[in-house]
């Protein structure tokens, strides 16, 4: 009470009961606020990591098929993408290319290894998607090109 | 009578003061529940545009990798998947994707199916060896490349 | 001034923006967890469908690279010229799990590869005497169960 004294220099002053209320109020609402925002936060991010992936996904998939039936990176690169791509140098010989895809906001790394075989060359691609510096999803996928045994040269 | 004659200048301050707060409080409030509000719609609808057309583009591409041949019917609109005597005809029509079973070579038609994606547009075309399937939504499309059974 | 005079003289009642805080709350927490469950589910499926991918890509290279070890065998057998009587032998003796069927001019090899739990990617592959390799199948399918297995629990009729 001398707190309150003290308050109202010495003139009794009476209980506020609404702000009491609405400090305790804000108290409880800016803790449960901040949890709440975080899973806000968390499902926005997920949302936008989902939505990536599964343009990936389908780019992954798309690149897979046209290499396994070419053998050829350049090729499916540019079939995948529409042929508005220009692949500079393809991943061939154990080779690796990177190229900025969406914009700039990813990146598709391609590994390409080949193995001659008795009657031809069985290729094998990664795929690796990222983005500032993620890996957002990987794909292995091969290709058998029957050649008569003759290595390309 | 006697109460409000008793009131001060500081109490009628006062109580202005707190309605404004109160006021304020409630608008912001409202306020952060319309933006949450809008959060969710917009995940929600993004969810909802996006999982149309790659959840089609995956049933249509499992369904070729599973299927004996296939065949482009409808001017791209369709593809009739044959497997063990059984044709799975999937064709786009009136704002979707339909698809229907039939045992008999002269049922294949692109009607009478049922609505199993609902989506803007679906053409198929021949790629050489490889057939690309490509889905219109809500917003834009989406495509894929799959090879040839 | 009595008692509740001095306890409140905002002219506003006590408890309404408890009641008005508590709505909010639970307004934002249903809001929140609708957004946590649409986005998640998203995810869920997202990557379930980027792991059946690779375990599809897995199995077609496991089975292209049976493929390259057929067609090397067919290839080393016939330059013997004795196509007919030794490709058999070859391959049962450096491939598993391949069957091989006879067919006019040569043989048909079938084998599966094995995807995930449920399905398998069946292939058969035509190798003539005449240095031909034909993929007939290469298609995905379910994995063949044991019926006695996975027959549902229905009473049949009998006691």
């Amino acid at each position: 009470m001398s707190a309150l004294k003290a308050f109202g220099g010495g003139k009794r002053r009476p209980i506020n009961l609404f702000f009491a209320e609405i400090i305790i109020a804000l108290l409880f609402f800016s803790i449960s606020g901040a949890v709440i925002i975080k899973v806000f936060a968390t499902a926005d991010m997920k949302s936008q990591q989902s939505a990536r992936l599964e343009r990936v996904i389908i780019l992954a998939q798309s690149i897979a098929e046209a290499y396994s039936d070419s053998g050829n990176f350049s090729r499916a690169a540019e079939l995948a993408f529409g042929g508005g791509l220009v692949v500079g140098e393809p991943a061939a010989d154990g080779g690796e290319v990177t190229l900025s895809i969406e914009n700039g906001s990813m990146y598709l790394t391609a590994r390409e290894s080949r193995e001659f075989t008795g009657a031809g060359e069985i290729s094998s691609l990664t795929l690796t998607f990222t983005a500032n510096g993620e890996e957002i999803y990987s794909l292995d996928c091969s290709a058998y090109i029957r050649n008569g045994g003759e290595p390309d040269e | 009578m006697k109460k409000y004659q008793n009131k001060t200048l500081s109490d009628t301050v006062s109580t202005v003061g707190s309605m404004l707060l109160f006021l304020m409080f409630a608008a912001c409030l409202l306020m952060i529940i319309a933006v949450a509000a809008g959060t969710y719609s917009r995940i929600s609808s993004n969810f909802d545009k996006t999982f149309g057309s790659s959840a089609s583009l995956r049933y249509i591409s499992n369904k070729l990798k599973g299927c004996g041949s296939a065949e482009i019917v409808g001017q791209g609109s369709g593809i009739v998947l044959r497997s063990d005597g059984i044709f799975d005809v999937i064709y786009f029509g009136d704002d979707g994707l339909y698809e229907k079973t039939v045992t008999s070579e002269t049922d294949i038609g692109l009607s009478g199916g049922d609505r199993i994606f609902e989506l803007k547009g679906m053409t198929v075309s021949d790629l050489g060896e490889l057939y690309k399937i490509t889905v219109t939504y809500d917003g834009g499309e989406n495509s894929t490349l799959i090879r040839k059974g | 001034m009595n008692k509740k005079d001095r306890l409140n003289t905002s002219g506003l009642g006590v408890g309404y923006v408890s009641v008005m805080i508590i709505f909010a709350v639970i307004c934002l927490t249903i809001f929140a967890v609708f957004s946590f469950s649409a986005a998640s589910s998203s995810d869920g499926f997202n990557k379930r469908s980027g792991d059946y991918l690779k375990q599809y890509y897995a199995a077609d290279s496991a089975a292209k690279s049976k493929l390259a070890q057929l067609d090397g065998i067919a290839k080393i057998v016939m330059e013997t010229g004795f196509f007919e009587d030794e490709f058999e032998d070859a391959v049962s003796e450096q491939l598993a799990g391949v069957a091989l069927n006879r067919i006019a001019d040569g043989f048909s090899a079938v084998w599966t590869e094995k995807i995930n739990d449920r399905q398998e990617l069946f292939v058969t592959v035509n190798f003539t005497s005449g240095g031909d390799c034909e993929i007939i199948r290469w298609q995905t399918g379910a994995v063949s169960e044991d019926s006695s297995e996975s027959h549902l629990g229905v009473w049949d009729g009998s006691f």
